[in-house]
């Protein structure tokens, strides 16, 4: 058999009814992708991609800021989703948001391994330079924030909820670097990511958040 | 349930506990139901702000869903069309290994996934008898890949007159789990891979079909790839 096909996401044709936006069809779609992953269907798996690859893959290079590091988590993702797709829990949020996550964990991951160590080394002494650096860094993330309504919600929480989240999770760093660059206790800096997560479920809106 | 636990799921939903700590989080939170509420709420939070990474990257590598169903070990292609099989030649690096390819200006490159699954699925002791005996086979072609570098053992092989082949990478050092190593096969002015070694070979089976001009073995990510940008590890030539 011979497999040698170049092709960008849209080339792929669509298996399953998709592209609609609302969160109702969202929701019913997931459902019908996910039980096809399940009986192990592999045009599953090439329309899991079709649909989700490109947000897969732009919340990996999001992270990783290297196009092959993002391609292999990407990888990873997808490789993930068909060996295992009972880890996706339908009642628990959308399988795009499913995907998402699992490619900002794994990015996560690798930003910290061993492989990205040069790159991660001389962020943290950007990080680390002073207080005006962290400052500057954010000021950075948020500008590579794209969604407005993201962004909106972002700036509406106080600075000092803010900056954790900010950091952690748009630059993948623990909360333990977090509280070395802003040099507060590593309790206050998870304390204030929670705090701050429980402002943002309250300002994007619960109808938008509740499980699908 | 401790403040200071409550804070930690939701830094576990953003995926900023060092990995020393989140085997404790997740035993708490698969065990504690007011834990595990908290954590999924705030990971469809997450799951919102995952959204805000910017649109503007760089496109993927067009074969990157070939990697993805090879690694998965689709066997087949679903929703593809076999109408745009073409593939761009190995990278220049390969060609210094590899002077037959030289000049050419596009390379069909062909994976065998019924090459990587049959790897995957075979009994290693079985094979080295087979691989010993199809050795002895007249007209089987006995040779030895070698690491262009010097610094490792050669890796035998023997392709048998019907094309079936054997390769023997238990001299290659042990990979990482998420590495392995892919057997290559020069065919005409095609490079084709013919088979996943793992990242800890034995005796791997594989098939050409064609002339046999090489082999090579390189180091790739698991589930290996369609084109290699690496380095062959080993190679053998037909210089004849």
């Amino acid at each position: 058999m011979t497999l040698t096909v170049a092709r960008p996401f849209e080339t792929i044709p669509p298996v399953f009814p998709s592209s609609a936006p609302s969160r109702i069809s969202e929701s019913s779609e997931d459902g019908a992708l996910w039980s096809a992953l399940l009986h192990q269907r592999e045009e599953a798996l090439s329309e899991a991609y079709r649909r989700f690859g490109q947000k897969v893959y732009r919340t990996a290079f999001g992270v990783l800021r290297r196009a092959e590091l993002a391609e292999d988590v990407t990888q990873e993702v997808f490789v993930r989703i068909w060996q295992r797709p009972e880890r996706f829990d339908p009642s628990r949020g959308s399988l795009s948001g499913f995907l998402q996550l699992d490619a900002h964990g794994r990015s996560v991951d690798v930003l910290r391994s061993e492989k990205a160590r040069a790159d991660r080394e001389i962020r943290e002494q950007q990080l680390s330079a002073s207080s005006n650096a962290a400052v500057s860094l954010e000021e950075e993330v948020m500008k590579r924030i794209s969604s407005e309504r993201i962004r909106d919600a972002l700036e509406t929480l106080e600075a000092d909820e803010r900056l954790p989240i900010a950091l952690a999770f748009f630059q993948g760093h623990s909360y333990r670097r977090v509280a070395e660059a802003l040099d507060l206790p590593e309790g206050t800096v998870k304390s204030r990511i929670r705090r701050g997560l429980s402002r943002l479920q309250e300002l994007l809106g619960e109808e938008i958040l509740a499980p699908a | 349930m401790s403040e200071n636990l409550d804070d930690s799921v939701a830094a576990h939903a953003l995926h900023a506990l060092p990995e020393d700590e989140r085997d404790l989080v997740e035993t708490a939170v698969a065990f504690d139901e007011q834990l595990n509420s908290e954590y999924a709420a705030h990971r469809r939070v997450a799951a919102e702000l995952v959204e805000g990474f910017s649109d503007v990257v760089p496109a993927p590598s067009p074969q990157l869903w070939d990697r993805i169903a090879l690694a998965a070990g689709l066997e087949s292609s679903p929703g593809l069309s076999p109408a745009d099989a073409v593939v761009p030649s190995q990278s220049p690096r390969w060609r210094r290994f590899f002077p037959v390819l030289a000049g050419v200006a596009a390379v069909t490159v062909a994976v065998s996934l019924a090459a990587a699954v049959l790897t995957n699925r075979t009994e290693p002791a079985g094979l080295k008898a087979v691989a010993a005996a199809s050795a002895d086979l007249p007209g089987s072609l006995n040779v030895a890949l070698l690491d262009p570098s010097g610094s490792q053992a050669a890796v035998d092989a023997v392709v048998t007159t019907s094309g079936d082949g054997f390769i023997d990478g238990s001299s290659l050092p042990t990979l990482p789990e998420n590495r392995t190593y892919q057997l290559w096969a020069i065919v005409g002015d095609r490079v084709i891979s013919v088979g996943i070694m793992g990242n800890r070979p034995e005796i791997t089976p594989f098939r050409v079909e064609g002339q046999l001009a090489g082999l090579a073995i390189s180091e790739e990510i698991l589930g290996g790839v369609v084109v290699s940008e690496q380095d062959p590890v080993a190679v053998w030539l037909d210089e004849a």
